[in-house]
């Protein structure tokens, strides 16, 4: 029986060794308030920083992410950056929240999100846009 | 660091933050979070209650359901008091080993960000010895309906009063690491076997975790080292009896009295949001009359929209703990076999969850617990003194409903 199941365990942990995540195909904007796209941010690492799993530099600035509280935008945004629903977003969050290792970026109006990154240097959000995406991520860089 | 007053930690944090305006992102805030759990679980067994780690007996030989046993009610206080400091404080409601629904403050801590790599935490905290440890009360961050208790119960991780550094590393963009290393104590009260009231469990232990994040793919391993103490007036009733009939140092041996253990866990989980693989290893010593155990599951769910069915396979089993060559005269080897529960037992479990809402979840789950033929399991009661012989299966269905607000 011990035998039994620690092969159970090693077949989980190849299991879990061997399977493959697929990506979305459409790529994600990211631009400046002035419309200059940024290269230098990646999808993934759109995905890390609204996930809190890295921080993110960028022309020396420590990115901080506001997210917003549209429903539609808000699902998705996060079904195409990082595949996940809402409610995925939302235990994502309470494991990490109720263990108190980490909080939410702050969840403002799209009007809210927009003035914020407007007026604080470093502030990233995303807003509704017209593309395939319907979506576009904006940074507040340094000028 | 033991007695909280739950009123003068809310005010205090109250005083040191506010409801500050939202848009103002640098002034310290505070923020009302909460989760809880309502559900119903029924139990086909009339020999046996079924038992969630340190809460009060759930269906089977006292009631054949019971809406108490996965039923509870959390709430959060987080205060931001700046960039590199915050405070938490986490009171949880549940049918506890007492009967009571007195709320238990899981949470009380401060945070302090070092630095991008480094944070240190002093309180009240859980250790994170095994994936759900930290949000074990918290359904809705879990796939099941319960934590498996064969993992589990064996690496028990309730909360712990003490410290924690934790060190963060990036060995690429896609690779994380997460180094916590703890100290401090723990106390909590379990149902009193045989009897009704209960009984403390006292450890002061370490521990250290290792998080490794490669993509989707989890792993953790953990280690827990400490001394442990467990009082219970039949044991008591034991020992003194063995004292008396010349055998005091055995029962100082296998007495559960600031006794070392060790408690280790290997974790992976594989999670591409289709897909939910997670596989956990527990194992348990300790220098007393315990005997060490395992405890392995594998779980796979498949998320289709806003269902996910899933399944649980899981198995624990004890093995000698070497505590037998101390048994020399006939007296202590009966008193041995007497302790000695062989609790082996597997799991089967089919579950299906439905996202009701962004916030909310219901999951309906069917368990099959296997005994084996030799399993001997205690049951606890308020009234009843016995022991099952336990050779047959037992089926347990449990609807729950998880929410977060």
């Amino acid at each position: 029986m011990v035998v039994r199941f620690r092969t159970l365990f090693l077949t989980g942990i190849v299991a879990c060794l061997s399977l493959e995540s697929a990506k979305a195909d459409i790529p994600l904007e990211v631009v400046t308030l002035s419309g200059i796209p940024v290269s230098s941010l990646s999808r993934q690492d759109v995905a890390d920083l609204f996930l809190g799993r890295r921080q993110i530099t960028l022309s020396g600035q420590t990115l901080k992410p506001v997210d917003v509280s549209d429903p539609s935008l808000r699902d998705n945004f996060y079904s195409q950056v990082a595949g996940m629903t809402s409610v995925m977003v939302n235990a994502y969050w309470a494991r990490i929240v109720f263990s108190a290792r980490g909080r939410p970026p702050p969840i403002l109006s799209v009007t809210q999100a927009q003035a914020m990154v407007v007026s604080n240097v470093g502030f990233v959000t995303y807003l509704p846009d017209k593309g395939p995406l319907g979506f576009k991520v904006v940074v507040r860089l340094a000028e | 660091m033991k007695s909280y007053s739950i009123t003068g930690v809310m005010l205090l944090l109250f005083a040191v933050g506010s409801f500050a305006d939202e848009k103002d992102l640098s002034a310290p805030s505070v923020s009302l979070r909460g989760f809880g759990s309502l559900g119903i679980a029924c139990s086909s067994s009339d020999q046996i209650n079924f038992i969630r780690d340190v809460r009060a007996e759930g269906p089977g030989r006292t009631r054949s359901c019971d809406t108490q046993m996965d039923s509870n009610l959390g709430i959060q206080l987080d205060a931001s008091l700046s960039n590199q400091l915050q405070a938490t404080f986490q009171s949880v409601f549940y049918h506890r080993a007492d009967n009571s629904f007195k709320p238990e403050v899981t949470l009380a801590n401060m945070n302090w960000n070092i630095s991008e790599n480094y944070n240190l935490r002093i309180g009240r905290m859980q250790s994170p010895v095994l994936l759900a440890s930290e949000y074990r009360n918290t359904g809705f961050a879990q796939p099941w309906a319960r934590p498996p208790r064969e993992v589990y119960d064996i690496a028990f991780s309730y909360h712990i009063d003490g410290i924690e550094l934790n060190r963060k590393f990036s060995p690429s963009n896609d690779w994380r690491l997460n180094l916590s290393i703890g100290a401090g104590s723990s106390g909590y009260a379990i149902p009193r076997f045989y009897e009704s009231g209960t009984d403390d469990v006292d450890a002061d232990f370490f521990y250290g975790a290792l998080r490794s994040d490669f993509g989707n793919l989890r792993i953790l391993t953990s280690y827990v080292r400490g001394d442990v103490s467990y009082s219970n007036p039949s044991l008591d009733d034991l020992y003194d009896t063995l004292t008396l009939f010349g055998s005091s140092k055995f029962a100082k041996k296998i007495a559960i009295d600031d006794k070392s253990f060790g408690v280790g866990g290997i974790s992976a989980q594989y999670d591409d949001n289709n897909w939910l693989i997670q596989s956990e290893y527990a194992f348990r010593h300790s220098d007393t009359f315990l005997r060490d155990q395992l405890g392995a599951y594998l779980l796979v769910g498949k998320r289709m929209g806003a269902w996910m069915p899933y399944a649980v396979v899981g198995g624990k089993w004890s093995e000698s703990s070497g505590i037998e060559k101390y048994a020399k005269t006939p007296l202590e080897k009966i008193a041995l076999e007497q302790l000695h529960a062989l609790d082996s037992r597997k799991i089967v479990s089919l579950g299906l969850s439905h996202n009701v809402t962004d916030k909310s979840v219901i999951k309906i789950q069917l368990d099959r617990l296997f005994y084996s033929d030799s399993a001997r399991e205690a049951f606890r009661t308020s009234s009843r003194r016995e022991t099952a012989i336990h050779g047959e299966n037992t089926n347990m269905l449990s609807v729950v409903f998880d929410f977060i607000f």
